[in-house]
């Protein structure tokens, strides 16, 4: 086990390598001059002096390696730069909205593995009847839908119903975490709509897989009510594939994220990054790039490692 | 040349394994392909759905019934004979923007699911056939663009190198060959363990030949069944940044472009917002119903999984 771990985990440091410099491409490849872009693209009032005190300040005066190595050396270190626009450092900006997401994207998953699991099971138990099929369609339909067009329209129902509703605000945890929760659970259960459909399928696939096989005629020979085969036996072990389901899914929540707190008007990373597009804001477009990608490898790291602690055969 | 040295080939075994990269008449097999998708109710819908999609797109400036830039004082209409679906805050007629809208989605997810299959592609197989460092250098290319969320990355290129439906495509295409790339390398590595593969290499075919004749046709039906959702996921990427304003400019019409105008204007007439989210679901929902089918159909292993 531990040097399943340690293999698991210096796998990952090429491929943070790589995403960095992927990264730091995005920021050399930026058309035309990145000073021109800060000082307003204006070059009949701009002040030499300041330009260039700002060229040596961004290492423009130094070449494309020695940038990429002093740009590494500080982001290692926990500095990713200062924002153009409000002058804060990035990391401080992302980590100051790290909550929003952690508890937007905890409330979905909570969701969509609680409703996601028990209608997948019900699928595969009834497999083949118009319970299944209602249920296959459905998920099906649920990620055609797109979940910003849902969420979209959340909004304009809650306004049309109910209007005067308090459903575009954000209220810190900290502050009222009654208010903040009540706020927070309408956005979250839509966000879980993009995940949840994948957790059913791969719930009653992997049910069903696990109801074809031997052990589950032994628990039905020994004479387990079927109600104790599927739920004590059949189910833990599908859970395996559900993990790994959902680890794979937390991307598309990334992706998700971005979007609902555009929508839902939520102070998150996703409107950070959104608000830094539209400004042209590179030191913060670059380190929350940085920052979601290394959070997305992790979390799908300690998915491996948890189906490694799960199973013992993927160990090998 | 080579067929003539392939009919030389005395051996019944060596003939029957080569018999897989040249199976069963193309015609014969495609037509039976059809009749299982149709056989099964959701892949003709699918079908159906993804059809009309792609003929609203394809024949838009015919069928729109105006022209979908054109203003007119008659601004939030309701449906009637002369606009079908009403018309939007400058009075522009809703059916004709969507049925051009189609043409933009259809356009770039086509583009950008083609692009990445073919440079997927080709990477998957290069690596899976040669194996050993390459395999190792272009897998490890492919992990770095896999740890990014497809959107973030979409995002990250947009952001990069403005919007615009040319950056569009280069965007998701980018997010898309690490897909192809490794589900081609996968079936390489266990095509390249048949014996036709031994066969044509024995018959003195070089690498190149072999990649193209005898391990390519055998990797297709798994590349058509991930083109088909990805170009799903294609038409939502497209539609999500063109939500964000950084996708298709307005005013030329996109879904994406199309909904985030009329959160201006849902309060006032929420149609606006409902007709272009139902035209995404639309398409997004025939190419996953008919890509399903295709995989049951053309992947048997895989069938009832996920």
């Amino acid at each position: 086990m531990r040097s399943y771990v340690a293999v698991r985990v210096a796998s990952l440091f090429p491929i943070l390598f790589g995403v960095s410099l992927l990264v730091f491409a995005m920021q050399a490849l930026v058309p035309g001059d990145i000073v021109d872009i800060m000082m307003g693209g204006d070059q009949a009032f701009g002040d030499r002096n300041a330009e260039a005190r700002l060229r040596q300040q961004l290492n423009l005066d130094r070449s494309v390696p020695e940038r990429y190595a002093l740009w590494l050396g500080s982001a290692l270190r926990g500095d990713l730069g200062t924002s153009f626009v409000s002058g804060k450092p990035v990391l401080g900006e992302i980590l100051r909205r790290l909550p929003v997401n952690l508890e937007l994207a905890f409330l979905a998953i909570g969701f969509a593995l609680c409703l996601g699991i028990p209608i997948g099971t019900l699928s595969a138990v009834r497999r083949d009847t118009w319970t299944d099929a209602g249920i296959r369609f459905g998920s099906v339909l649920g990620y055609s839908v797109p979940n910003f067009w849902l969420a979209t329209l959340t909004v304009l129902a809650g306004s049309l119903v109910w209007p005067g509703m308090p459903i575009l605000q954000y209220v810190p945890f900290a502050e009222d975490p009654w208010r903040n929760l009540t706020l927070m659970v309408i956005p979250a259960f839509v966000l879980s709509l993009t995940v949840l459909p994948l957790i059913v399928r791969m719930t009653r696939a992997s049910v069903l897989e696990n109801l074809r096989l031997d052990y589950v005629r032994t628990a039905r020979s020994k004479g387990l009510p079927e109600r104790r085969v599927v739920y004590r036996h059949v189910l833990a072990n599908s859970l395996i594939a559900v993990l790994n389901v959902t680890g794979v899914q937390i991307g598309v929540l990334i992706g998700g994220l971005v979007l609902t707190e555009e929508i839902f008007i939520l102070p998150g990373i996703g409107r950070l990054l959104l608000e830094s597009i539209q400004k042209r804001d590179f030191p913060v477009i670059t380190g929350t790039t940085l920052f979601l990608a290394t959070a997305f490898v992790t979390v799908n790291l300690v998915v491996d490692l948890l189906h490694g602690v799960l199973d013992p055969r993927v160990r090998r | 040349m080579a067929s003539s040295t392939r009919e030389s080939v005395a051996d019944p075994a060596v003939t029957a394994a080569l018999a897989p990269a040249a199976a069963a008449p193309p015609a014969a097999g495609r037509r039976r392909l059809w009749r299982e998708l149709w056989r099964r109710k959701t892949a003709a819908l699918g079908f159906g759905l993804a059809a009309a999609v792609l003929l609203g797109a394809l024949l838009a400036p015919w069928l729109a019934p105006a022209d979908p830039l054109a203003m007119s004082p008659r601004r939030f209409a309701a449906p009637s004979a002369g606009a079908w679906l009403g018309t939007d805050q400058f009075g522009r007629d809703l059916l004709s923007r969507l049925l051009h809208g189609a043409r933009v989605s259809m356009v770039v997810s086509f583009s950008a699911v083609g692009l990445a299959a073919l440079v997927g592609g080709s990477v998957g197989l290069t690596a899976g056939y040669l194996g050993g460092r390459v395999d190792l250098v272009l897998m490890r290319c492919v992990d770095v663009l896999m740890a990014f969320p497809t959107l973030l990355l979409a995002l990250a290129v947009v952001a990069t190198l403005g919007g615009s439906v040319g950056n569009l495509v280069l965007a998701i295409t980018l997010a898309y060959v690490p897909i192809f790339s490794r589900v081609v390398r996968g079936s390489v590595l266990s095509v390249k363990q048949n014996e036709f593969v031994e066969a044509s290499r024995a018959l003195g075919a070089r690498d190149g030949r072999i990649m193209l004749v005898a391990i390519l046709p055998n990797v297709l039906a798994p590349v058509i069944v991930q083109a088909t959702f990805n170009l799903s996921t294609a038409i939502m990427i497209e539609a999500a940044l063109s939500f964000l304003g950084l996708g298709v400019q307005p005013p030329q019409p996109s879904w994406g472009g199309m909904l985030s105008e009329a959160r201006n204007f849902m309060e006032l007439d929420p149609w606006l917002a409902v007709a272009p989210g139902g035209a995404i679901t639309m398409a997004v929902l025939g190419f996953n119903l008919f890509g399903d089918g295709l995989r049951d159909v053309l992947d048997p292993r895989l069938r009832g999984e996920g």
